[in-house]
């Protein structure tokens, strides 16, 4: 599995983004009026461009210096032409990708929204339980399936066809329906990736252990609010395969001592309409 | 900021590597004395040490005398081998004129006959790129505004065969291109860690520089990373002189914003 992980990797290099929502991004960049947080906002929506400026930020090049958590920090570190640099290179690859390719468009285009909309409910989730780490459980939600994200765009079709659309309608697992029939799954991918790219340990462990069993005693609280962002996101329609089988939500509820979790989940509904409507998606 | 390199073992002694002099006298000579003023003594030059600007001799002679390795540019190319290469308009007065100037000094092939690349170790030394030393640029964006990004991880990964670093002049812009990302050094960040790594050095220009900043712009290599410099200097002196020779007045003003 380790060589079939490793090869997808290789090629993780070109995973391309929304193209429209890349674009207003670097509109906003060549504004004279544009400040450093707008441009860290529209970055941390995007999990893509988050994975690649954290890579970056984080990369051998800056031996030496701090691991690198943050997007602001990252652009601190890369500087603004390096950043833009890193834009001008994803919304390249995503207008190549998505040129004659509409449906793969939309299928990375769904995944993508996943991945946004678990970072806006993670982070609700983590302000009530862990308000310091909020942040980090944000970006964390955010690259949680990046390892989906690159089987899709690598693949393409045929893995919503003969995995995703499979797992929903058997109600199965992704993971097993992954491993049965491409003998990997995105989360090992994904927490490869993260490895691979010298990313923060907890965004390792959110790819990696999204899909575990929780188990209270191990499972930390911030991995507990990616797994339950992963669902809630899920049920509120910002996902393929929703009738995958998923964990139940309580155990995940009761282990993070939520006090209403129904008016924060309909809480992270209005945030995830407003970030929906900011991005035009 | 700069990466506490002192801790690391050194692989070599450090060099530094400067291109696209362009005949600019101030920028090189105020260059050369930061150099010294680092204690290096090994000085590598892209190329282009001529053209464009006012004092090609002087330049030629302060070449021979300081630098170490010396290869050609594509404006030595033009010089030494009349219509042989397509310029635009400012380019091609300011090559004529200088060809005119060398010639009547007697530094003609002095400042033209000259090896076409270097390769020591794992590092190559050339103008412009690996696919063609003397014309082709490495851009981190296309003349449309795309990335080149995958055709450069691509160069990298197929072609960088037998050295794993090239350092290149030609752009008149300091940016490394690595296979992760086109990496721009910043008043806070000016060092890399290159050790291991498949990558273009760009080092950006001493008497032409096109990035926004009118200093002159070298790098520092100690085998494991590189730190970029820039040098300020007397730009005022440099455009008046060009004025003043009858080059295109275009040549002047570019200097004065670095563009």
């Amino acid at each position: 599995m380790l060589r079939a992980i490793d090869e997808f990797i290789r090629k993780a290099d070109r995973v391309p983004s929304i193209p429209a929502q890349v674009s207003s991004l670097l509109q906003t960049m060549s504004s004279p009026v544009s400040s450093v947080l707008e441009i860290e906002a529209m970055i941390a929506a995007d999990t893509t461009l988050s994975a690649r400026i954290l890579r970056l930020a984080n990369s051998a090049f800056y031996y030496r210096m701090a691991p690198v958590t943050r997007i602001r920090d990252a652009l601190t570190r890369l500087g603004f032409k390096t950043t833009r640099s890193m834009v001008v290179t994803v919304w390249t690859q995503s207008l190549r990708a998505f040129k004659h390719n509409l449906r793969e468009a939309a299928i990375v285009s769904m995944l993508l929204n996943h991945g946004t909309s678990c970072a806006v409910i993670a982070k609700a989730i983590c302000e009530v339980v862990n308000r310091e780490r909020a942040e980090d459980v944000f970006l964390a939600a955010l690259l949680h399936d990046l390892g989906r994200i690159v089987l899709a765009f690598q693949l393409g079709d045929s893995y919503v066809a003969d995995v995703l659309f499979v797992a929903d309608r058997a109600e199965r697992a992704t993971c097993d329906v992954e491993e049965e029939m491409l003998g990997l799954n995105h989360a090992k991918l994904g927490g490869r990736l993260m490895e691979a790219w010298r990313l923060p340990r907890l965004f390792e462990e959110a790819a990696r252990g999204h899909h575990d069993e929780v188990r209270p005693k191990d499972t930390a609280p911030e991995l507990a609010a990616v797994m339950l962002a992963d669902i809630w996101a899920t049920e509120l329609g910002h996902n393929l395969a929703p009738h995958a089988l998923r964990p139940s939500p309580d155990g995940l509820i009761e282990m993070l001592a939520l006090p209403h979790p129904e008016e924060l989940k309909e809480l992270c509904k209005d945030k995830i309409a407003t970030m929906m409507d900011i991005f035009e998606i | 900021m700069s990466l506490d390199s002192k801790s690391k073992t050194k692989h070599r002694d450090s060099i530094a590597v400067l291109s696209d002099v362009h005949s600019n006298l101030e920028a090189f000579t105020a260059t050369l004395r930061e150099i010294q003023k680092l204690g290096i003594s090994k000085i590598y030059s892209l190329g282009d040490g001529v053209g464009y600007g006012p004092d090609p001799v002087e330049c030629t002679k302060l070449a021979e005398e300081n630098i170490t390795v010396r290869i050609m540019g594509n404006h030595e190319y033009a010089i030494r081998f009349p219509d042989t290469l397509r310029f635009n308009r400012d380019a091609q007065a300011a090559a004529d004129w200088t060809r005119g100037v060398l010639e009547v000094a007697g530094v003609l092939d002095k400042a033209t006959e000259l090896p076409m690349s270097y390769q020591e170790g794992d590092v190559l030394f050339v103008h412009g790129s690996v696919k063609g030393h003397i014309m082709d640029y490495v851009f981190s964006e296309d003349r449309d505004g795309y990335s080149t990004f995958d055709a450069i991880a691509q160069t990298l990964e197929e072609s960088f065969v037998g050295f794993r670093l090239c350092f290149v002049g030609h752009n008149h812009t300091p940016f490394l291109a690595t296979e992760e990302g086109f990496l721009h050094p910043h008043a806070e960040v000016d060092e890399f860690y290159v050790a291991g790594r498949k990558l273009y050095v760009c080092v950006g220009s001493v008497g032409q520089p096109r990035d926004g900043d009118n200093r002159a712009s070298f790098v520092v290599y100690n085998g494991e990373t590189v730190k970029y410099h820039r040098v300020p200097y007397d730009v005022a002196t440099t455009a008046a002189k060009i004025r003043k020779n009858g080059l295109p007045e275009r040549l002047a003003d570019r200097l004065l914003v670095g563009r």
